[in-house]
């Protein structure tokens, strides 16, 4: 090799060799990203973030160990490997290299020897950072206070700069000095002290010899002795002490927060004062829903119901002020307070926001209308669509309020709610939804219907009919059967008798079929004869009529129908026949 | 430093940190009876006996074994070792040690042998360092080798995490970064009340930072940032007050034994637990007399104004309710009374009792305005000594004294050799003998500062004779601090 060949071999090497590094470094970075993505995005019961966040703290851990430890360079929208940039983003929004350089942390380095609990720390933390609610925690103090063995960081800190800060040492200092004649009065004063422990072999052994200084000359027996023993520790100590962290470590800061306000609220002795403190407990209310503490909001709101409840039989106008409070906890704001907490915490106990909504009166019916439609979680909307039942069975009127909302999704929600309260009075408000343009509205509003035993319930059915979504006009079929719906017979027979019958979908077909059968008895008997008799030509569509017309048969409840059916279960065609004996065996009750 | 996050069971995890603790009082009993006596006395013979036993039961495990000391703690294996203030005096010994060769630990193989633990204890103990300290750590290795002490190796302070505290440009640094951390935490507390007096949110985040910083400083090096708490308000309000509060707290809870999360939140605690004066009237604060009836009516609502001004600037995250919680008990007695007067009586929560002990110790020895005049160190000592029980908790008391010594920082002393000194260090294992600055003797004040270790051997045969009241005789011990 010559010298140049030799250079450009070494080169490629290193070159090589960045290579593998930065793509190691990009590689533990996207799984960072990903494991942290996971937990803003997916519910706390979800898999998928514990299996993120686990592959990421052992394939991250290789990665680490492989390259010797990985560091990042960071700015506000990098964050680099070696002089490569390896992840870019100048949005403020979901940045995960802004989120480290607004707080200071200008560098990242994961050392050899990292756990892979510690990597999984990490992304908690790092989680917890890029939600936008934890405005009074900064990187940096997380990064501290997690004490992490083998992540460092770099920090600009200019939170210490304090050169032009305006107390300067001398403002400490004291303008009189004390001088020779403080001196020589205290000598004069005090130069003679002849108390009974200053003998000369005095401060070799402090068990046996007393403190220095008049006040500990005066001390009782009892002080004496714990002061003789201060550096000893009884195992009994030892154990107060462990007791003593491990009960504090153990303490409920939110039920301790209750204790205080309530303590506080019953100290005062005048209406305003109490109207201010009441005003404080709105503070707390706010605080423990932002931050996702619904077990705290409601038992909050249990001890004021409790409090409002005692109070008003005392006929203490203190009861008014409370209930006036219960009441704003219902208002737009809170639940909008709410709605975002419940969109940026996926941890949430949703358990606890059932328990918390079940303690609002019915003003909040609206603003929960409104959270139906900003929610992003399934599984919350399911809750509160639950709470509104119960709140608005009475306030059916706010409800419908829903209907007009723009979100098919809310509207559909606010029938559902409707169906559940079951009340008649809810076919009015259905009359609105039974055209909706969304068919999964149209859908829900004859579930709705449905559910209300009421007769007016059969005309949704009958409009269904009519219904461009054939889907529809199947499931009121099928509820015309269900619930028996005579009134109902007319508009089927039009339909079946209308030209563009045989358009549908054969299974559309055998429903109108059956349900005209179901409900018509011997009315139906006539037409479905017709269909029956065979035609010299018969193209396919008529034979699955026929098909159809034998197995509407087996609902209709007369002998005319059974011996048809039987001479049918006979005949040579074996598909009829088969068909045929199926209807036969029908139970009549059962089809309904 | 936290423990290295394992996936052991917590047994197992207990189980190693009780072996730690056990190897760390039994090599410190080895290392103290080796200074006393000779290898073949029986006492010596019974602790290394029992310290072989120990090490040879890790070794049961481990193939080596690591002793040292990082940030602040004591780890065997990367297990911390969990220490209590009664441990003080052993942990103050290794650091010493350890600072003097410039080590922040051993590690021990299982190839060492008795002879070979025997020869390196008495090595270690009687090792004399170099006065240059840079050439300690060459001179231990040349001794080691010299006892054929192979299995044995001492560990090089990294130096991110030196502990030494021996060099003067070090002490200088230190020095200036305790001053800068302290007033900053002045202009943060200043920042705190003037948010609290608008109504608007305070910026915790800058809190945090310099309360965090401050937990850094008193790990590295307590005594400079205890040093500083001897300032005292010079206006109306109670701002260095309230940042001696916060420093004696996090003294207090780092012998506790606290973790950094516990302490940071101690330390934001401490610094708002007066917020509620900002809602009294300045002629009351500033009032020098002593207070009526009517005034100590209004004083007794800062709590409660204290936890309204948290609740109206702050959020409700655990670490705010806690210091709302110390706001409004740090005036509830541990054995009931005080105020405000609760209808069900409670012991106050943690940092409320911790506070509650640094605010009056604070209050006493800077003479605030409604104490009326500083109180000399033993009064203040006797005070807290003779309410514990009623006022105090008395173990947190006595974890206290341990920590700030009989004999305070900032107490004005006289020695028995007629000179005036100012307590500038306490020494944990010798209460009685602290480190003090003779600042004058019977012919008037010192044209330079002398500083004493009363525990040292130099300073043999000298000792305090009494405690003077430096107000009464204007030594302000303030005047002596060196801010470097």
């Amino acid at each position: 090799m010559t010298a140049s060949q030799d250079l450009k071999y070494l080169e490629n090497e290193i070159e090589d060799l960045k290579r593998q590094h930065p793509k190691a470094a990009q590689e533990f970075l996207n799984l960072m990203i990903k494991a942290v993505k996971a937990k803003l995005v997916y519910p706390a019961n979800s898999q998928l973030p514990t299996q993120f966040r686990e592959e990421f703290g052992k394939r991250g851990k290789e990665l680490v160990e492989e390259a010797n430890g990985i560091g990042f360079k960071i700015t506000a929208s990098t964050i680099s490997y070696e002089d490569n940039v390896i992840y870019e983003n100048s949005n403020r929004a979901e940045n995960f290299a802004h989120v480290f350089f607004r707080d200071g942390v200008t560098g990242l380095r994961f050392l050899s020897g990292i756990a892979p609990d510690e990597l999984g720390r990490f992304v908690d933390l790092l989680a917890k950072m890029m939600r936008t609610i934890y405005v009074d925690n900064d990187m940096a103090t997380l990064l501290w206070e997690e004490n992490f063995d083998n992540i460092e960081y770099d920090l600009i800190d200019d939170g210490l700069e304090i050169e032009t800060f305006e107390y300067s040492t001398d403002k400490f200092k004291p303008s009189i000095l004390f001088g020779s004649k403080d001196i020589e009065e205290y000598f004069l004063n005090e130069g003679d002290i002849s108390l009974s422990e200053l003998s000369e072999d005095s401060g070799k052994d402090p068990k046996t010899t007393p403190f220095r200084g008049p006040a500990y000359s005066r001390l009782t027996q009892k002080s004496h002795q714990m002061l003789n023993r201060i550096s000893e520790f009884s195992a009994e100590e030892k154990k107060e002490l462990a007791e003593l962290l491990a009960a504090d470590a153990g303490t409920n800061y939110t039920e301790y927060l209750l204790m205080m306000i309530f303590e506080i609220m019953g100290m005062e002795k005048e209406l305003a004062g109490y109207t201010e403190v009441l005003g404080f407990v709105g503070k707390v209310l706010d605080g423990f829903i932002a931050a996702g503490n619904l077990s705290g909001a409601s038992a909050l709101l249990e001890r004021l119901q409790e409090m409002s409840s005692v109070l008003k039989s005392m006929k203490n106008p203190r009861a008014e002020k409370i209930e006036a409070f219960l009441f704003e906890c219902a208002s737009k704001e809170k639940i909008a307070l709410l709605t975002k907490a419940l969109n940026e915490q996926k941890e949430i106990d949703l358990g606890n926001l059932q328990l918390y909504m079940s303690k609002l009166p019915w003003a909040a019916i609206d603003p929960l209308i409104t959270a139906l439609g900003e929610l992003e979680e399934y599984r919350a909307r399911q809750i509160i669509c639950r709470v509104l039942v119960d709140l608005a069975r009475d306030h059916i009127e706010l409800l419908a309020r829903g209907l007009d909302d723009v979100k098919w999704y809310v509207v559909r929600n606010v029938v559902w709610i409707m169906g559940e309260i079951g009340d008649p009075k809810i076919i009015n408000y259905l009359k609105r939804t039974i055209r909706h343009p969304d068919y999964r509205v149209r859908y829900e509003t004859l579930n709705a219907a449905a559910r209300v035993k009421a007769e007016e319930a059969g005309d949704f059915m009958v409009l269904a009919l009519s219904d461009p979504d054939f889907k529809i006009q199947a499931l009121s079929l099928k509820y015309m059967m269900k619930h028996n719906y005579k009134r109902a017979l007319a508009a089927i027979e039009n339909v079946i008798k209308d030209k563009t019958f045989k358009n549908r979908p054969p299974e559309l077909i055998r429903e109108f079929l059956e349900a005209y059968a179901e409900l018509g008895q011997t009315r139906a008997l006539p037409y479905l004869k017709t269909l029956l008799g065979k035609k010299m030509f018969a193209s396919s569509s008529d034979e699955r009529m026929r098909h159809y017309a034998a197995l509407a048969l087996g609902h209709i409840n007369n002998q005319e129908a059974v011996l048809m059916l039987r001479k049918l279960a006979s005949s040579k065609d074996s598909r009829m026949a088969s068909i045929a004996t199926k209807a036969l065996s029908m139970d009549k009750g059962e089809q309904k | 430093m936290s423990e290295k996050s394992t996936n052991l069971s917590p047994d197992i995890q207990e189980k190693q940190s009780k072996i730690g603790y056990e190897f760390f009082r039994s090599f410190y009993s080895l290392l103290k009876t080796a200074s006393l006596y000779e290898v073949n006395n029986n006492r010596y013979i019974e602790q290394a006996t029992e310290f072989r036993q120990l090490v040879a039961e890790i070794f049961t495990e481990e193939s080596n074994l690591v002793f040292a000391f990082k940030e602040g703690y004591f780890f065997l294996n990367d297990m911390r070792i969990r220490l209590d203030s009664t441990d003080n005096e052993a942990a103050d010994y290794f650091k010493e040690k350890f600072d003097s060769l410039s080590i922040s630990g051993f590690n021990i193989y299982s190839k060492a042998d008795s002879r070979e633990i025997d020869r390196f204890i008495f090595g270690f103990v009687h090792f004399k360092p170099p006065e240059n300290n840079e050439e300690a750590l060459e001179a231990f290795k040349e001794r080691l080798e010299k006892l054929q002490i192979e299995n044995i190796t001492p560990i090089k302070v990294a130096e991110k995490h030196s502990q030494r505290m021996v060099s003067k440009d070090k002490i200088e640094n230190l020095k200036l970064k305790a001053r800068k951390t302290f007033f900053s935490a002045i202009g943060a507390v200043q920042d705190i009340v003037n948010s609290a007096k608008s109504g608007n949110r305070i910026n915790i985040a800058k809190v945090k930072r310099t309360v965090q910083s401050m937990v850094d400083q008193i790990i590295e090096n307590e005594s400079i940032m205890v040093e500083l708490t001897v300032l005292r308000d010079f206006d109306e309000y109670t701002y260095v007050h309230s940042v001696n509060v916060c420093v004696l707290s996090l003294v207090l809870g780092v012998h506790l034994g606290l973790d950094k999360k516990q302490l940071s939140d101690l330390g934001v605690a401490a610094l708002l637990h007066d917020i509620g004066k900002i809602n009294l009237p300045i002629e009351l604060l500033n009032k020098p007399t002593a207070y009526d009836d009517m005034d100590w009516q209004q004083m007794r609502m800062h709590p409660i104004f204290g936890v309204k001004a948290i609740l109206k600037t702050r959020g409700t995250d655990p670490s705010s309710i806690k210091a709302m919680a110390t706001a409004y008990e740090h005036h509830i007695a541990y054995g009931g009374g005080g105020y405000p007067e609760l209808l069900q009586k409670r012991i106050p929560c943690l940092f409320a009792q911790i506070v509650a002990i640094t605010d009056t110790f604070n209050a006493m020895m800077s003479g605030r305005i409604y104490h009326a005049r500083r109180m000399a160190g033993d009064e203040v000592i006797t005070n807290l000594v003779n309410r514990a029980g009623t006022d105090f908790n008395p173990l947190l008391v006595k974890v206290f004294i341990n920590t700030i010594g009989i004999y305070p920082v900032g107490s004005v002393v006289r020695l028995n050799n007629d000179e005036i000194a100012i307590v500038s260090r306490t020494n944990a294992d010798m209460l009685e003998k602290p480190e003090v600055k003779v600042i004058a003797d019977r012919e008037g004040p010192k044209t330079e500062i002398k500083v004493i270790d009363l525990s040292k051997e130099e300073a043999s045969g000298l000792y305090i004779k009494s405690v003077i009241d430096g107000d009464k005789y204007k030594i302000d011990p303030a005047a002596f601090i060196d801010f470097g």
